[in-house]
């Protein structure tokens, strides 16, 4: 076996492996909480890199900015989609599958009107000088040591999935918000009986599931391009993420993530890596066969 | 058994699940200070009673008055501030989260945080054991520390009205006279009211000032204390 | 000409997925977001299996493209239906275990996905993005199928037409079998379908794979008139086009899918002629917000499920065939089981059950006598519910032995134990609530022929004559409990108390000899708790033997011959229902010392 292969897929295996603990962790927080099937939290991620494609280009503002545009939008629609989608058949008690084809409608009819609105090409978000001539960015290096190469933006996607990964878990752990979101979601009578709004934990959480997806989105968008469709793989990951890693707990899905993403990439010692998508899934299907409960969850109720 | 001062009072309470209906026609009150039981067979609607009372089981009619106002409807957090408790009987707190914790989550609608650390500090002073343990987490505990622990949460928001379902249950026979005790020792130091729903009909009525039987959704009864600690055949209202 | 034959071509293609996914969103409530995949699995297959054998004047470069196994079209047709079936139950395989919600959506989504990605990936087997060309069409004499002329497109749309009829009629023939009851009940009460005896696994996983395989064969109808085919053709957007066409016709009705289809088939040529290329996007947006709006204005679909019966039952009023007194008489089993001696029918020895570390029932070990009312009482806990459902096989117990007439059925399993003779009620009734009393009632009946899919196909005479006795079976033991009348109402339009009754009558349906009937009259208005007491004593009547659990002491002293005490999981007492309430120890333990 070729030591300098399986150590390379390894790097790669951890930065993808990074986005999709991130991914997990926005979906856990929904599916937990909610028990929404959130496939709409694509959206989100598309958002994002749309609209700071857009705000770069259109506005000629800077990277930064143009960043922090997509994040609001992020969150915006996130919370849009919950308070206008969710919330009026949440109140009519509608059964989970009528809300899974809301999210499912919504996944639909937004990647199409983006497609309508900014058109069929992939946009790479590019900087514009005042001729408006477009630019990289950022400067993205590539460091290598014998073999093994890694780029600057992909120890940035590392450190900043991690960072809000953990971020994420310590305020669950460690705040009263968090606690009022650990209550809701493993009591819901209890933290009902103790006034506990749930409306409002849900605008949180949704608030902050949203928000990670856009950051998601941002850095995919910044190492390949904006197209309509972006989104919706990655969802479909961070779903793979959490029933993977196990329902029942917010770092199970985090490592399962880092799991899916490291074994998808090794696979590649001995498959093509146009098969990691495949090996994913076939992944999801083993784990549903073997251990429904996930790799990290409880025994099933 | 007349009352004076009503603190709680739900008239005409109709209600159920879709066509099941639980509650037919319940009226039931709550003077201040005053200990009320509710018993009644498995599944005759005393936990739905009190559920509808607390605003989390929705009426098909009927109305809840408390303090004066009518509270029909109320979200729970509106409940709670106005000074009304619910402890459930199954996982009457979260079994994930430490003692403290909990205890600041029973006073979720307080804002004030020297005052949550206030009331800990004097719960705690009621239950010792949970200022020994107060870092354990809540599913650790025994059945008889647990319910102290559930009854420590409901005393957070210094309510004037606590709802109990069924404090007796998942505790040893023997601590289930100490909890009743207890509370009824609380509902006296505070001025509070308490309406219990119990199975353990015996010792429910030890503490009691008034009862009420429910059969099938309906009162077949309402007697003194006195009278319930008196009477010796209960099957007949079962 | 082919303009118009395409269009149509196209709306009978999505007529037929949706029926075929109405087979499982409609029949038993399951969302598969592969619909997509197997149609494209069904095309590449019969591509694959149709397309001539290699020459040497294929070059190697263009190796995926343009070659098969040379077989006649029909054979190409029945190797996609194979095909897709068989790959429908491999995705069922962990589905059985966690079929449910959320679990599925995730597995069929994934598989859709990952189909998808193989189908670029696998360039041998698919020709990767570009897909193949070349399929040859349809041969049938000298008639025209292809799918380049005018007059090929025409008849292809007539050969869709047969086969979009054909289906119609496969799935309503399904829907209205005895094997399509099974499937209405694991929709609403899955529970139920096992609590009367019937194995509920196969169906399911046949259902699957029906619907799996009219996709696939669609599929392969679509690959030999196109000629050519690409991955493209099978992405996630037509599964969730499938979905909205259901939903939008009205889950479980089939006359709504063929409206859902038709509109929204309708609107890709239309939106095309206003909006040329950009046609593609909007519809997509058109049918999205179409899912989301009927989602929330109209859940129902269309068509709702029922739509056709209300219009039916208003013109037509059935009467009713049989009386009371006669159901009684015929239903009546006190010669039955002559060679039976014992008089107890039901023995429990020193079971045990204990859940963590909690023992619910400590060596509980009592026997039910034949022909009698037995109540079982006790506090809160005191494990009646779980001595039910050991019984009845839903748990295991840890150690102890159930015995039916002698007979030890303690690890049988809940199917083999309700087909061996016991059944059971729920306290919550489990009715299907979208079905008529009647066939709630029916599904409970034993040994239907229509029930195997094989007889449906191969013994329909058989199974339309059982079937018009289970009819009359079901009758009379809706009329044994005095609800005859509402036999062709819908569940949903039933009061509480007529659904007790409706419970017990499929529980009587079962032909078993125990009925155990968890509380049934909790819950029930003053007004009809009579009657259903009625109802329980009329089983008795008949010679049934009955075990039932009921809070209310009231009504136990009403209804039972003889009552066992339990508490924590231990028999304290047994004997007739006077003397256990005379017992001052019992009365302490249930009230409290």
């Amino acid at each position: 076996m070729n030591f300098d292969l399986v150590a390379q897929l390894a790097i790669s295996g951890l930065v993808i492996g990074s986005l999709y603990a991130l991914l997990g962790v926005s979906f856990g927080l929904v599916y937990q909480t909610s028990k929404i099937f959130h496939l709409a939290g694509a959206i989100p991620f598309a958002a994002a890199g749309y609209a700071a494609v857009w705000a770069a280009k259109s506005l000629q503002l800077s990277i930064w900015l143009s960043i922090f545009i997509g994040l609001a939008a992020a969150v915006i629609i996130g919370v849009l989609i919950l308070v206008l989608g969710y919330f009026p058949l949440i109140k009519k008690k509608a059964t989970l599958l009528s809300l899974f084809l809301i999210s499912l409608g919504l996944s639909v009819a937004f990647p199409n009107l983006l497609q309508i609105v900014f058109g069929v090409d992939n946009l790479p978000l590019e900087v514009y000088d005042a001729e408006g001539n477009p630019a990289v960015p950022f400067a993205n290096p590539t460091y290598a040591s014998g073999f093994l190469t890694i780029t600057k933006l992909n120890i940035v996607q590392v450190v900043s999935s991690w960072l809000l990964v953990i971020a994420v878990l310590y305020t669950i752990k460690k705040t009263a918000l968090g606690r009022s979101i650990t209550a809701l979601r493993t009591n819901p009578a209890m933290a009902s009986a103790v006034g506990i709004n749930n409306k409002v934990v849900y605008l949180v959480v949704f608030s902050v599931s949203s928000f990670l997806m856009g950051v998601a989105g941002i850095l995919i968008t910044l190492q390949f391009v904006a197209n309509p469709t972006m989104g919706l793989q990655w969802t479909l990951i961070g779903f793979i993420a959490v029933f993977f890693g196990g329902i029942t707990s917010l770092g199970g899905s985090a490592l399962g993530g880092l799991i899916l993403g490291l074994l998808s990439s090794l696979s590649g010692i001995w498959l093509g890596s146009q098969y990691a998508p495949i090996v994913t899934f076939a992944i999801l299907f083993l784990t549903l066969l073997i251990r429904p409960q996930g790799l990290f969850g409880k025994e099933a109720i | 058994m007349k009352t004076t001062n009503l603190i709680l009072n739900a008239s005409n309470i109709n209600g159920g699940y879709g066509k099941h209906q639980v509650l037919r026609d319940v009226n039931i009150n709550v003077g201040a200070g005053e200990i009320v039981g509710i018993c009644g067979h498995n599944g005759a609607g005393k936990t739905t009673l009190l559920k509808s009372i607390f605003g989390i089981q929705p009426l098909t009619s009927g109305e809840v008055v408390f303090k004066d106002k009518d509270v029909t409807g109320f979200n729970t957090s509106k409940v709670t501030a106005l000074g009304m408790s619910f402890t459930p009987s199954d996982r009457p707190l979260f079994r994930d989260l430490t003692i403290v914790e909990n205890l600041q989550l029973g006073a979720h609608i307080v804002k004030d945080r020297s005052l949550i650390a206030d009331r800990i500090a004097e719960v705690m002073e009621i239950f010792p054991i949970l200022a020994e343990r107060r870092n354990l987490l809540a599913g650790r505990l025994s059945g008889g520390q647990q319910r102290q622990l559930s009854l420590g949460m409901a005393l957070m928001v210094q309510p004037s009205v606590m709802l109990l379902d069924e404090p007796s249950l998942g505790i040893s026979p023997a601590v289930v006279e100490k909890t009743f005790e207890i509370i009824k020792d609380l509902a006296a130091r505070k001025g509070m009211s308490v309406l219990l729903v119990e199975q353990n009909v015996r010792a429910m009525v030890k503490i009691t000032d008034r009862v009420y039987v429910l059969r099938n959704g309906e009162i077949v009864l309402e007697e003194s204390g006195d009278d319930s600690r008196k009477r010796t055949d209960w099957w007949q209202l079962f | 000409m082919a303009y118009y034959s395409q269009i149509a071509i196209n709306i009978m293609v999505l007529i037929t997925l949706g029926v075929s996914l109405n087979l499982l969103l409609g029949l038993i409530g399951r969302v598969s977001m592969a619909q997509s995949i197997l149609f494209g699995i069904g095309a590449f297959t019969a591509a694959r299996l149709a397309l001539p054998h290699r020459t040497p004047e294929m070059a190697d470069n263009v190796s995926g493209i343009g070659y098969g196994l040379n077989w006649p079209w029909y054979v190409a047709i029945a190797g996609a239906i194979v095909v897709t079936f068989i790959a429908a139950l491999i995705i069922s395989i962990p589905a059985v275990r966690i079929i449910r919600g959320e679990y599925l959506i995730l597995l069929t989504l994934a598989f859709q996905l990952g189909g998808q990605q193989t189908m670029v990936v696998a360039k041998t087997a698919t020709g990767g993005a570009y897909g193949v060309a070349g399929i040859p069409p349809i041969t049938i004499g000298e008639i025209d199928f292809s799918g380049y002329t005018d007059l090929g497109t025409f008849h292809i749309a007539i050969v869709m037409f047969i086969v979009t009829l054909l289906v119609i009629l496969i799935a309503f023939g399904i829907a209205n079998s005895p094997f399509g009851r099974i499937l209405k009940t694991l929709r609403e009460q899955d529970s139920v379908v096992s609590s009367v005896g019937k194995n509920p696994v196969t169906p399911e996983l046949l259902a699957f794979g029906i619907a799996a395989a009219i996709a696939g064969g669609i599929g392969a109808i679509f690959a030999l008139s196109q000629g050519a085919i690409i991955p493209g053709n099978f992405n996630l957007d037509l599964s969730i086009l499938i979905i909205s066409v259901v939903v939008l016709g009205g889950t479980g009705n089939l006359l709504g899918t063929v409206i859902g289809a038709i509109f929204l088939g309708a609107l890709e040529p239309i939106l095309r002629s206003a909006l040329g290329d950009s046609a593609i996007p909007w519809r997509a947006v058109i049918y999205g917000s179409a899912l989301i709006l009927m989602t929330y204005l109209r859940p129902q679909g269309i068509l709702p499920e029922g739509a056709k019966l209300k219009l039916r039952r208003k013109s037509r009023q059935e009467s009713i065939p049989v009386t009371q007194a006669e159901a009684i008489a015929r239903l009546c089993r006190t010669k039955e089981l002559a060679g039976f001696n014992s008089d107890e029918v039901l023995e429990l020895r020193d079971l045990k059950k204990s859940f963590g570390g909690l023992t619910a029932v400590n060596g509980a070990s009592f026997k039910i006598p034949r022909g009698k009312i037995t109540a079982l009482i006790g506090p809160n806990g005191a494990g009646k519910t779980t001595i039910f459902n050991m019984i009845t096989g839903t748990l295991k117990p840890d150690s102890g032995q159930v015995y039916l007439r002698d007979k030890e059925i303690t690890l049988l399993g809940a199917v083999k134990i309700a087909q061996s003779g016991i059944a059971r009620s729920f306290q919550d009734v489990r009715l299907c609530e979208r079905l008529t009393a009647l066939e709630n009632v029916m599904v409970a009946v034993p040994n239907q022929l229509g029930e195997n899919l094989l007889n449906l196909v191969f013994k329909p005479r058989a199974c339309r004559r059982r079937e018009k006795e289970v009819r009359a079976r079901a009758f009379e033991c809706l009329a044994v409990l005095g609800v005859a009348d509402k036999a062709f109402e819908l569940i949903s339009d039933l009061s509480y108390g007529d659904q007790k009754l409706v419970a017990i009558a499929r529980l009587l349906a079962t032909d078993c000899e125990v009925l155990l009937l968890d509380e049934p009259t909790s819950g029930v208005d003053p007004s009809n708790v009579e009657g259903v007491m009625q109802g329980v004593m009329k089983l008795r009547d008949i010679g049934c033997t009955v075990c039932l659990i009921e809070h209310s002491v009231y009504f136990v002293e009403k209804l039972a011959d003889r009552a066992v005490f339990l508490d924590q999981g231990v028999v304290l007492a047994e004997g007739s229902v006077e003397s256990l309430m005379n017992n001052k120890e019992l009365s302490e333990l249930y009230f409290g010392g």
